[in-house]
Formats: structure tokens, C-alpha cells, sequence
């Protein structure tokens, strides 16, 4: 039978939305291809508990859980699923495209000899082939790209957000079988420790207000206007990467998937492009407001109002008008 | 027949493009101007990428490369930033006089401080009395035992202030007109030097340019650039050199310029549309593109053809003229396009305008190309 | 030590207007500028500045077309010592596993201590030629680096993992190592750097070269196809302000006063 393996990330309770968002991928993708089983490998220390919960939207539940799983570490997954993936030869597996699933996912298929299809948005299963859609260009277009599903089998990671989660088909209810961890997972790679950014003087992710700046404000003297308009507006300064990567403003400014989450009632993004990685990062349905001299910026797909422009004249403008009113 | 660049002369044109990028600011551009001040900082991290200088053979701190090369970086340059562009042209303008006509001691005493980015030059040519038509100076320099006594006037020389030398063309010969000139070298420190301001500019404001006046300066012999009376005869050459430079500074700001007016008229609206989808625009934006494409195959043809060793000051005079015209105009037109903006120092088509000005003024106005180009179409 | 440091040349569509061309597959090439992807200037500047540090020898390697010799030449500029530039028709089309098998077999019959590739390229942000080549060359690898140290044998590296954590491991050498951008300040390509590098060869390694058959090579590099390019559905999009600056800016005011933002 035509098997679907479901990498499930934990969270700090219980499996991560990426989880379900990937069960429910797997089951649409399952449909097309007739009679299947969807399985989900799960990894941690403790996690027994967790793969009880997933239980319901799976067929399978593999359980690794093992001391040395208790950080999970690229590496340690990549060595488990090669091992699953020889034995159970899914036609398909699903990872979540976090910081993590980057980490590992290309060194397994490369391990597994499986294709990859990375950051997918978009999954179809017809014809034998896996298409899926892929955001590319910075974000200015999409691919549709296919694969054969084949021998080999194919794997691909699906952005976080982009798949709707669904509730647990009925019927369903997982076998959980525990799998043995080999000692010495990863003698050649060790993890050493986990740093957290240094926390900030504002702690951004408790905002209502934030006035975002990215790679448009071009040098670092730049972002007095900025600080100046967030004054003006009472709001705090968040960025994107590229402030950071030039440490203009700390790590603990940085929205994004690799950054902090925040969850503000206004966001008011200015020279930032509106990657996904940056707007994984912007929770609870804000409103969006963007300043960007590209029209073709994907942030004005994601924002509630746009204004294309030249934010070196636009938000001192901004900053005057809004001081005129607060008087 | 090739138009492509080589790859040496891409990478480089890339280079230049990343470094301006990297390193020229708007903000900051717009302080410099206002205050009248040098861009040192990126003058200095330029010498040390070795943009300036890089026609210098490698003895001398340059790269070996010629015109075309040096052209290639004064364009990007100035397109990023017609000021600071022209700031960092100017920052080793004249010390190709050494570089051609010096002594073996001059060139490791005034060329690698100049690449190395420890020193400015400043080319002192015209006086007061004698603009376009430099057939005599006031300027003299008289033979006092191991060397020169300097006096007289120049005006309106660049980086004047601020230059550590300079290369002075003065009647070493006071009777005998152009035959009688020759070029000597000055330190800036010389007792006797004094600089004066010869007021506000247009354009090039970050640039210094003033009075340099020398009062019984003392100089040893060995600081005379060349031949003794070939003073004249030297800087002419100098101008075929110097001229494909300044026409290469037209280009950057005229590209500049256009790339602004592009950028503009695609992202503003008016009556509904897009500015860009108004045909007047669109004849205008052709009109534009096309005079740059010619600015820019004459200028690379002046430059690559110096770098093939061949002198034809007619062909360096007519890439200044039609160049300079063309930045003149284009800059022009991209206020225009701009309308109202266009005319904000903030939307910065209005500096490139006034930076594109002088091209038709100095190194020789647009009136001298034009004999030059004449006189050697009929003869004298 | 011997760094090899993996590199593409994409366009720069950054503040640009992109079109798919004819073929429905690919980019309207004709006014885009290339040049080196950001990720891997990063990776570049990295690679020279441990051999700085270390001593030893880095080697920059791309699979390209003729064209795409510029990013080595670049690399040598700001330092690498090598390049090897994998080129033959037959890579056309490759997708990231076949870049990976390519790379591979480029490199594993050179000695090396460390692999260094850029996280993602900005044009397919596939993210995977990394991982695959260490799978590859059967060495440990790690994503996402934001701080890369070798010491006695080991590379010791902070790399993003979620909710805005990073992590430290240490890998035994060889090992890969893919960049953030970020992890350092790329030097400029300096006018010095290009002249003295102007004459240097560098290989061209091709199909046979690399061991393939050009006539399989096809099937073997290019399992993921591009069915097409289309503009991605914008959702509902943002509601445009239009109007001068000044009207755009009382607009965007009056909206901010509606959401709570003023």
C-alpha cells in the first residue's frame, strides 16, 4: 500500500500547527493516489504523550523517544528518517520548511536518493507526478514544478501557514509503534547549546504598534527618520533581516522566522519586500500598512494599504502630519 | 568590429557599481553638498580598493589599466552620485602629467601617496587673465641657483585647499608665449602658497575650487614635470587624457539622471495612469536612451582608442562635447519629467543637473572642442 | 586548510519588474542584471577570510553556462585561490540535486577540510544544494550559519533554528557548512583584486570530465521540472494609496486612525 510519512515537529506544548497542516497535505495527496496509509514520525524526549495526540489523523505513528532527541537537532533526524525512510519506502514524505526541516531535509533526500521540491505552497498528486507550486524571484513569481512519483520515492517541504489544517478524519486512529534509537546518533556533528538573542530595552513581541524597517532604509543614518516617526506614533522599531545582517538594530528587533514573532494591532512595514520568512513572523491578523518604492513588492499582496514611494520623503512627511494631529 | 567590454573591464565596471552602492549615500550626499565638504571617508576607501590611480602602472600603487577602465569607474560612480562622483574623479586629476611627463622620483613621490589615498591633486592651469586661451601665463617661474621661484596667480583650480600638490603650468620663459612654458610640481605645505575662495558654485560642491596664488614659492629644479618650454605641449596632451575622463563623468550623470526619471515615471500616476504610459513621456524617455547610447559609444571609442596609443585629440574633444551636451540635456529632461519634484534638491535630478554643467565648461568649454575638432578637420 | 566554496551567478530582481519568457519556463532574461547570489558572497568572504586566518588554500566551484564564469572570477578577485567552473550543455536544466551530484564529483577527488555554500540562492530558494552534497560526500553539514570558527579540527558553528533561537554545534572536518547572509562583512571586489587575477586560467570541468554520459545526464540532473512561471495570485492585495505624497500620507493617516494605530 502507497504510504505517506508526515514529519511531525514538536512545539513547547505538544506537536507544532505545522503537524497538522502536513496530515492534512499528505491526506489530500493521498486521495489521488487511491488506497494509502499516512504515518507520522515523531521525535523527542517524552513525547509519548505527543503522539497519542496525533494519533487521530494518522494510520501510523512512528515514536523515536530518546534522551538524546530531547533538542532536536538536524542531524539526529536525518540519521532516524534514513533508517524509517529505507524501511517503510513512503512515496512520499512531508517536512515542515522551518529553520529546522531546512537543516535536515536536503541531507536526507540526498542521503535517501529521493527528489526534493522545497517551500511548497501548493500540492497536486496526478499523473504519476507530484506538482507543486513554489514561490521564486524573491517572491515576484510562482513555479509550478513536478516530480515522478517513482521507486524512490519523493519528498517535499511545505512553507508553515500556507496548508490549512483540517480535523481528524474518522475512522482513523493510529498505530504507535515506538522505534528503537541507536546510541551515538551523531558522533561527527554536537550540539553545544542554545543561545536566545539578548534581550532588547523594548521587548517588541508586546507592541500594539509597530513601525518595521528593512533593506530600503540603505545606510544606518538612515534610521532616524524611522525612530523619529515610531515617536511620533508611540510605537516601537522592528526590522527585517538585512538591518540586522549589517547590526544596525539588534537581533531582538528582527521580526521573521528567524527572528522574533510578534502579534501588534498596526503594522507599518517601510522598505521591507515582505519575504515570507519576514512575515512568518507577523501573527494575529494586524492591520498591514506597507511603504515601498517597488510596486511589485509581494508586501503589498499581504498588506491591508500600500503606498508606492520614496520613504526617505514619505516618512518624515508621515512623522509631521501625525505630530500636526497629536498636536 | 566588437563592442563587448572584456571580462577585466566588466568585473570592474561591477566593482565600481557594488563599491558606489555600498559606500555613496543620498543623505549623506545631500550633507556634503550642503556643508561644502569632501567625501574623505569614501575618497580614502576607494584608494584602498584601488579605484583611483588604477591607470597607474603597479609600481606606482595603479592596476596598469588605461582610459577605458578609469572611464568604466568615473561612469558608475557618477551615476550613483553625480557630487561624490565627481569628487573622487578629481582626487588624482592632473597627476597624470607625472605619470607621463615625470621623473622616475616624482612618480614614487607624488603617484603612489595619490593611489594609497594619503594625497589629492589639484592641476593649477588657468589664471585669472588666461581661461580658454592658456598660449601665455602670468604665472612665472624663475631659475635661482637648485631652483624655482614661483609667482603669480591661478583661478578656478579645483581641489584647491585640500590638494597636497600641484601641477602648475607657468612661463619659465616670460617672452617667449607658448614655447616659453613649463610644468613644475608644488607641495600644497610650500611657504608662500595662498589659497582664496573664488566664491559659491552651481555645482560640485564638494568639491573646493579657488585662487591659488604664489608668492616667491620655492621649489627645487627637480620638481619641473617634463621638458623645460614643454610645458604647453604637455598639458594638450594631458587634455586628450583628461577630456575622455570628463566625458565619462557626463555619461555617469546623464545615465544618473535618466535612471531617476525612469524610476519616477513608472511608479507615479497622473490623470489615471501610469506618467510612463503618456506617449510625451515615452518620446522624451527615447530621446533620453538615445543620446546616452551615443554619449556612451563615443566615449568608450575615445577611451579605448588613447589606450591603443593613438593620439587624436579630435575624436577626445568631440566625446567631451557631445557628452557634456548630452548630460546638459538629459539631466535637464529628467527634471522636466519630474516636474515639481524635479526641481526638490531632495529627488536629486536638479544636483545632477547642476553637477552636469560644468562638463561643458571645464577641461575646455564646449567652444574649444569645437575648434579643437575644427582645426583638425581644416587645419590652422 | 582546503575550503571549497560552492557559488552561483542569479539575476537581480530586486527592484525590478520580472516576465516569464516565451517558453512559459523561465525568466525574460533580456535587461536583467547577474551577478553573484547574496548567500554566497557571504560564503566567499568566509572561505577567505579562514584561509587568512588558517593558511591553506580555497577553491571557488559553480555550475554554470559560459556566462556564469563571472562569480568565479569575482571570487578570485576577493581572494579565493582557485576556481573550477563545471560547464557543459548537457547540465542544462539541472535541479538542485544534479547541481549537488555535480558538485560532488567535482570535489571529491580534491582534498578538503570544509564545504561552504550559501543558505539559498534568491532564484529558485530551493535551499538544498548544501545538504545534498554533504549527503553526497557522506560528511556532516549544517544550515543556516551565522557565525562559523575552526578549531583543532572542528568547525564550530551558530546556526538559526525557530522562535528566534540559535543553536551551537561543533562538526568534525570535513564538513559542510551553508551561510546566512550576515555572518560576516563582505570585502569589496577591489580594481587590485581583478588585475591580479586577470590571466589566471581557470579549469572548465565537463560532462565526460565529470564522468558523465552527456546523453544520460539529462534524466540523471534534471528530475524536478519547471511546468511554468506565472505571477503568483496577489490574494486580495492592498488597497493603493494614490495622490501626491502629502494626500497619499493623509490617507495612509486616516486608515492607521481607523485601525487603533494613532
Amino acid at each position: 500500500m502507497r504510504k505517506i510519512l508526515v514529519v511531525a515537529e514538536m512545539g513547547r506544548a505538544g506537536p507544532d500547527d505545522s503537524a497538522f497542516e502536513l496530515a492534512a497535505a499528505a491526506r489530500a495527496a493521498g486521495k489521488a493516489l487511491g488506497e494509502h496509509r499516512v504515518a507520522a514520525a515523531v521525535f523527542g524526549r517524552g513525547v509519548a504523550e505527543a503522539a497519542r495526540g496525533l494519533a487521530p489523523w494518522f494510520d501510523d505513528v512512528f515514536v523515536f523517544d530518546d534522551p538524546q532527541l530531547e533538542i532536536p537537532d538536524g542531524e539526529a533526524w536525518r540519521a532516524l528518517l534514513a533508517l524509517l525512510i529505507a524501511r517503510e519506502r513512503p512515496l512520499l514524505t512531508l517536512i515542515a520548511h522551518s529553520n529546522h526541516g531546512m537543516d535536515y531535509a536536503p541531507a536526507l533526500a540526498g542521503q535517501a536518493g529521493t527528489p526534493l521540491v522545497c517551500d511548497c505552497v501548493a500540492l497536486e498528486v496526478r499523473d504519476g507526478r507530484l506538482f507543486a507550486v513554489r514561490s521564486v524571484y524573491g517572491g515576484k513569481l510562482n513555479a509550478r514544478v513536478s516530480v515522478a512519483l517513482g521507486d524512490a520515492g519523493c519528498m517535499a517541504t511545505l512553507r508553515p501557514g500556507a496548508f490549512p489544517a483540517a480535523p481528524a478524519p474518522q475512522g482513523a486512529g493510529a498505530a504507535i509503534h515506538a522505534e528503537a534509537v541507536p546510541a551515538a546518533l551523531t558522533p561527527r556533528r554536537r550540539c553545544l547549546g542554545t543561545v536566545a538573542p539578548e534581550p532588547g530595552a523594548v521587548d517588541i513581541t508586546q507592541s500594539a504598534v509597530l513601525v518595521a524597517v528593512g533593506r530600503g532604509i540603505e545606510e544606518e543614518e538612515n534610521l532616524g527618520i524611522i525612530h523619529s516617526l515610531a515617536e511620533a506614533l508611540r510605537a516601537d522599531v522592528a526590522c527585517s533581516r538585512p538591518v540586522v545582517d549589517k547590526k544596525w538594530l539588534p537581533r531582538s528587533r528582527q521580526v521573521g522566522t528567524s527572528g522574533v514573532t510578534v502579534k501588534p494591532k498596526v503594522y507599518l512595514a517601510i522598505g521591507i519586500s515582505g519575504s515570507f520568512q519576514h512575515m512568518g513572523g507577523v501573527k494575529g491578523g494586524p492591520f498591514i500598512a506597507a511603504i515601498n518604492k517597488d510596486p511589485a513588492a509581494p508586501i503589498f499582496s499581504v498588506a491591508d494599504v500600500g503606498i508606492v514611494g520614496d520613504l526617505f520623503e514619505l516618512v518624515p512627511l508621515l512623522e509631521e502630519k501625525v505630530r500636526e494631529l497629536k498636536g | 568590429m566588437d563592442f563587448e567590454l572584456t571580462k577585466a573591464q566588466k568585473d570592474i565596471q561591477k566593482a565600481a557599481r557594488e563599491f558606489a552602492k555600498g559606500e555613496f549615500d543620498k543623505e549623506l550626499a545631500l550633507e556634503l553638498e550642503e556643508k561644502h565638504e569632501y567625501p574623505t571617508h569614501i575618497w580614502q576607501r576607494a584608494c584602498e580598493e584601488g579605484f583611483i590611480g588604477l591607470h597607474y602602472p603597479e609600481e606606482y600603487g595603479g592596476s596598469g589599466y588605461g582610459a577605458i577602465e578609469n572611464a568604466l569607474v568615473v561612469e558608475e560612480f557618477c551615476r550613483r552620485d553625480s557630487g561624490i562622483g565627481a569628487a573622487l574623479l578629481t582626487a588624482d586629476f592632473a597627476s597624470e602629467n607625472i605619470l607621463h611627463f615625470g621623473s622616475e622620483e616624482q612618480k614614487k613621490r607624488y603617484l603612489i601617496p595619490t593611489a594609497e589615498g594619503k594625497a589629492i591633486s589639484g592641476g593649477a592651469f588657468t589664471e585669472p587673465d588666461h581661461g580658454s586661451d592658456i598660449t601665455t601665463m602670468n604665472t612665472t617661474a624663475v631659475r635661482d641657483g637648485a631652483e624655482w621661484v614661483m609667482n603669480g596667480v591661478k583661478t578656478f583650480i579645483t581641489n584647491a585647499g585640500i590638494a597636497h600638490y600641484y601641477i602648475v603650468l607657468c612661463q619659465t620663459v616670460p617672452s617667449a608665449g607658448h614655447k616659453g612654458q613649463s610644468m613644475i610640481v608644488v607641495d600644497a605645505s610650500a611657504p608662500g602658497i595662498e589659497i582664496a575662495s573664488v566664491g559659491q558654485k552651481m555645482g560640485l560642491r564638494m568639491i573646493p575650487t579657488g585662487e591659488v596664488a604664489f608668492k616667491n614659492v620655492r621649489v627645487p629644479a627637480e620638481n619641473l614635470v617634463g621638458k623645460e618650454g614643454r610645458g604647453f605641449y604637455q598639458v594638450l596632451q594631458f587634455f586628450d587624457e583628461s577630456r575622455i575622463e570628463i566625458a565619462a563623468q557626463s555619461l555617469g550623470t546623464a545615465q544618473g539622471a535618466f535612471d531617476r526619471a525612469l524610476a519616477y515615471v513608472k511608479g507615479r500616476r497622473q490623470f489615471g495612469k501610469r506618467i510612463a504610459d503618456f506617449q510625451v513621456t515615452q518620446h522624451k524617455l527615447a530621446d533620453m536612451a538615445t543620446k546616452l547610447e551615443l554619449a556612451r559609444l563615443i566615449t568608450y571609442k575615445a577611451a579605448w582608442n588613447y589606450d591603443q596609443g593613438r593620439v587624436e585629440p579630435k575624436l577626445s574633444s568631440m566625446a567631451k562635447y557631445y557628452a557634456s551636451r548630452a548630460a546638459v540635456e538629459v539631466a535637464n529632461e529628467a527634471i522636466q519629467l519630474l516636474g515639481g519634484y524635479g526641481y526638490m534638491t531632495e529627488f536629486e535630478v536638479e544636483r545632477f543637473y547642476r553637477d552636469a554643467r560644468i562638463t561643458e565648461i571645464y577641461e575646455g568649454t564646449t567652444e574649444i572642442q569645437k575648434n579643437t575638432i575644427a582645426s583638425a578637420l581644416i587645419g590652422k | 586548510m582546503e575550503i571549497i566554496v560552492c557559488v552561483k551567478r542569479v539575476p537581480d530582481v530586486a527592484e525590478v519588474e520580472v516576465e516569464v519568457d516565451r517558453s512559459g519556463r523561465a525568466l525574460e532574461r533580456q535587461d536583467l542584471a547577474y551577478g553573484i547570489n547574496e548567500w554566497d558572497n557571504f560564503a566567499i568572504e568566509a572561505a577567505v577570510s579562514l584561509v587568512e586566518a588558517h593558511g591553506g588554500r580555497s577553491t571557488a566551484v559553480t555550475v554554470g553556462g559560459p556566462e556564469d564564469e563571472e562569480v568565479l572570477r569575482r571570487a578570485l578577485a576577493m581572494g579565493v585561490n582557485e576556481a573550477l567552473h563545471l560547464c557543459d550543455p548537457a547540465f542544462a536544466g539541472a535541479d538542485a540535486h544534479g547541481v549537488a551530484l555535480l558538485l560532488q564529483r567535482a570535489i571529491a577527488a580534491r582534498p578538503f577540510d570544509l564545504v561552504l555554500t550559501g543558505a539559498i540562492s534568491s532564484d529558485q530558494r530551493n535551499g538544498q544544494v548544501g545538504g545534498m552534497l554533504a549527503a553526497l560526500l557522506g560528511i556532516p553539514q549544517v544550515a543556516l550559519a551565522t557565525e562559523l570558527k575552526v578549531e583543532n579540527g572542528r568547525a564550530v558553528v551558530r546556526h538559526e533554528v525557530e522562535g528566534g533561537l540559535e543553536r551551537v554545534v561543533e562538526l568534525d572536518l570535513p564538513a559542510l557548512v551553508s551561510v546566512q547572509t550576515g555572518i560576516n562583512e563582505p570585502r569589496y571586489v577591489s580594481v587590485r583584486g581583478i588585475r591580479k587575477v586577470a590571466d589566471q586560467a581557470i579549469p572548465v570541468l565537463d560532462a565526460a570530465s565529470l564522468g558523465l554520459d552527456a546523453a544520460q545526464a539529462q534524466a540523471l540532473l534534471a528530475q524536478v521540472r519547471i511546468e511554468e512561471l506565472f505571477l503568483p495570485q496577489r490574494g486580495k492585495g492592498a488597497e493603493m494609496l494614490e495622490g501626491s505624497d502629502e494626500e497619499k500620507v493623509l490617507k495612509l493617516i486616516e486608515r492607521l486612525r481607523e485601525r487603533g494605530g494613532l
